[in-house]
């Protein structure tokens, strides 16, 4: 199973997004700022990690971007997940290297159909929803 | 008269000086006339009579001689007197000749003979009777020779009053002649210069008159051009100094005229400028003010603005935070069948308004950044056929908790449409979810066809149901927002009252229209129609430019 890291400063997000990742299979760790988020990705090197965009201190957008320019980390794909949902959100956080976005509140099989296609496991669907 | 004044006035004079000259030259003629007679007066008249007087007197002597014959008898006294005799007889004779040559008429030069003759009948008398009748007497009664002699001397008397006589009548008729003279020249230059008088004064006070009566007019005319008058005109037609200055003045006046026309044409357009300029003035500083005003209003309204919706998206986003968590332990809990039944169905009831709730907030977001005109949208070329049937699939649960049937009608070949994808979806599934919402064990029908409308390419979206429909009076009202046709419809049937209104804004900004048709009771066909490229015309960059004509009435 793949190994997923749930970046959110907010528990019941996070804990919320590794449950329903969980529950699907998926091997998560939930971490509540950016920095620790860089340094677990440096050692645990996961197959995704799910980026909250507004946090205090490192915000989701700097270490997206972050990710997308270390040599190391670049290879790792980076979902945002946010409550900010306008084009211009959605538009800032594709500028800033992410692969997809998650609008908050969850939709659970959005979330592990977007987790499965970037992770590499077989997706249930294809169909697209709004 | 079509001479110049001063040869008008030149003929005048020259007819007083023309009568001046025949008064002269009759004159001088009837004063020569007079001179004539004065001098035939003095070289004739006056001799004659004293030659007649002479004459007169040497025949008095004369006899006084024969009586001194008669008297004295020597031969001594005698003949002394006898030669006194001879010396009168002389002298007698000399004065004829010396009358003869004064002689100038015929009558006269008879007279003359008469007188010599008789002479010469006394002289003869004397020596042939007289002396020698005295002679032969001696005794001194000589009475009778001397009476003897008294007819000769009658006769002598009688021719020299004759000519005496002639001579008067001579110097009568001269005096006559310069009298009639006289009186012919006084008669004339008192003719002459009445007629010169009247002549000139005839001439000089119709001239003068006619002249001063023109110059008023000209006087006259002029102090109505000096008071600023300048209509009519003196229309003097004579060809004189005066009709000079009449014509120059009519000439004048007229390009007064034509000078003030052009001056009031100009003053005219002047002031007519000048009102513009006014008038655009006042429209500018209008314009400057309203301009002002709708910036200030611009502002305020932007700052307005961009707190609402700075609001919005702080609220829109800790709203989404809180109920995200109430969604997702939901889901949580529906996974881990921790729940059991009915229990389980409260839990579906939680996420169900959950969703809606979510949609609340998106509806409400979208409406305030349309009303900000805020919306962005993303034009990119949809396929028709997959979003219809996808729009269909997800109205499909909704409408099945109603029991209706959801049919989607359109032609294999309806192609694709240049849109916003996503904006077109939320629209008819709005429109789908509104007609399974309010239709029960019916039908709900999405049909699709390409249509030309205003000459522009575009395709008609139709949501027919067949639910309660809509009073005629309420459709109006539909696409605003907040009005769902009553209360009682908004607690039976979910919905913000935002959902058409928005559908509606949406559609407008894609550049197209939507429409309703309803029948109470029967149902309701909700139309969309959008052009199948986005409109040239719509994008307000290619608009033409608006007319920014300052003093255009707004």
């Amino acid at each position: 199973m793949s190994y997923i890291l749930v970046v959110d400063d907010n528990f019941d997000n996070r804990h919320i997004i590794g449950q329903m990742l969980q529950f699907s299979g998926f091997t998560v760790e939930l971490v509540a700022d950016a920095h620790s988020a860089i340094q677990i990705a440096r050692q645990r090197r996961p197959g995704l990690i799910l980026m909250d965009l507004s946090m205090p201190g490192l915000d989701g957008w700097t270490a997206t971007e972050y990710v997308r320019r270390d040599p190391e980390l670049h290879s790792i794909p980076v979902v945002a997940v946010s409550g900010h949902v306008t084009r211009n959100d959605i538009e800032r956080a594709k500028r800033a290297g992410c692969v997809e976005f998650l609008a908050k509140p969850i939709d659970y099989e959005h979330l592990i159909e977007v987790a499965r296609r970037y992770t590499g496991q077989a997706s249930r669907s294809s169909s697209h929803t709004s | 008269m079509r001479f110049p004044i001063r040869v008008k006035l030149l003929g005048a004079l020259a007819i007083d000086l023309l009568l001046m000259m025949i008064l002269g030259v009759f004159a001088m003629h009837q004063m020569a006339v007079m001179n004539e007679r004065a001098v035939f007066i003095e070289r004739h008249t006056i001799p004659s009579l004293d030659t007649v007087g002479d004459m007169t007197a040497a025949i008095n002597r004369y006899r006084a001689r024969q009586l001194e014959f008669l008297i004295y008898t020597n031969n001594g006294d005698r003949a002394r007197i006898l030669d006194q005799m001879r010396v009168i007889e002389t002298e007698m004779t000399g004065y004829v000749q010396a009358y003869r040559a004064l002689v100038d008429s015929e009558s006269e030069r008879r007279q003359l003979n008469a007188v010599e003759a008789a002479w010469h009948e006394v002289v003869r008398a004397n020596h042939e009777r007289f002396i020698p009748a005295v002679r032969l007497v001696s005794d001194g009664s000589v009475q009778p020779f001397y009476s003897r002699m008294n007819p000769v001397y009658a006769t002598l008397d009688r021719e020299m009053n004759l000519l005496v006589q002639e001579n008067q009548q001579q110097a009568r008729a001269s005096l006559d002649v310069v009298a009639s003279s006289y009186a012919t020249a006084r008669t004339f230059i008192l003719f002459d210069t009445a007629v010169a008088i009247i002549i000139s004064a005839a001439i000089g006070l119709f001239l003068s008159a006619r002249i001063a009566r023109r110059l008023r007019r000209l006087a006259h005319a002029s102090n109505r051009v000096a008071a600023g008058d300048f209509v009519g005109s003196i229309n003097e037609r004579t060809r004189d100094e005066i009709g000079d200055l009449a014509r120059a003045f009519d000439q004048m006046l007229s390009s007064l005229r034509a000078q003030r026309a052009e001056l009031e044409e100009r003053n005219r357009a002047l002031q007519e400028s000048l009102s513009r300029q006014a008038q655009l003035m006042e429209e500018i500083v209008r314009g400057k003010q309203a301009e002002a005003e709708a910036e200030r209003a611009r502002a305020a309204a932007e700052a307005a603005s961009q707190a609402k919706s700075a609001f919005l998206a702080t609220m829109s986003h800790e709203l989404r935070t809180p109920l995200n968590a109430i969604l997702g332990y939901a889901q949580l809990l529906h996974l881990s069948k921790a729940v059991s039944e009915p229990h389980d169905a409260y839990l579906e009831r939680i996420l169900s308004s959950g969703r809606h709730l979510l949609t609340l907030i998106s509806d409400v977001l979208d409406f305030a950044r349309i009303e900000q005109g805020a919306l962005e949208l993303e034009y990119r070329q949809v396929a028709i056929a997959p979003l219809v049937e996808d729009v269909a699939t997800m109205t499909l649960p909704l409408a099945q908790r109603n029991h209706n049937q959801v049919i989607t009608h359109y032609p294999a070949d309806i192609g694709t449409i240049e849109t916003d994808d996503r904006r077109l979806r939320q629209v008819l599934i709005n429109l789908l979810g509104n007609a399974a919402k309010f239709t029960e064990r019916g039908t709900i029908q999405l049909n699709v066809v390409r249509e030309q409308r205003h000459g522009i390419d575009g395709v008609r979206f139709d949501v027919i149901d067949t639910g309660i429909g809509i009073p005629r009076d309420k459709q109006d009202k539909l696409f605003k927002p907040f009005s769902q046709i009553d209360e009682s419809v908004t607690r039976r049937y979910e919905g913000t009252g935002l959902g058409l209104a928005l559908s509606k804004q949406i559609v407008l900004a894609l550049g197209g229209t939507i429409d309703v048709e309803s029948d109470f009771g029967v149902g309701s066909t909700f139309t969309v129609w959008l052009p199948t490229a986005p409109l040239a015309a719509a994008d307000s960059t290619s608009l033409p430019p608006q007319p920014h004509l300052i003093g255009e009435p707004a």
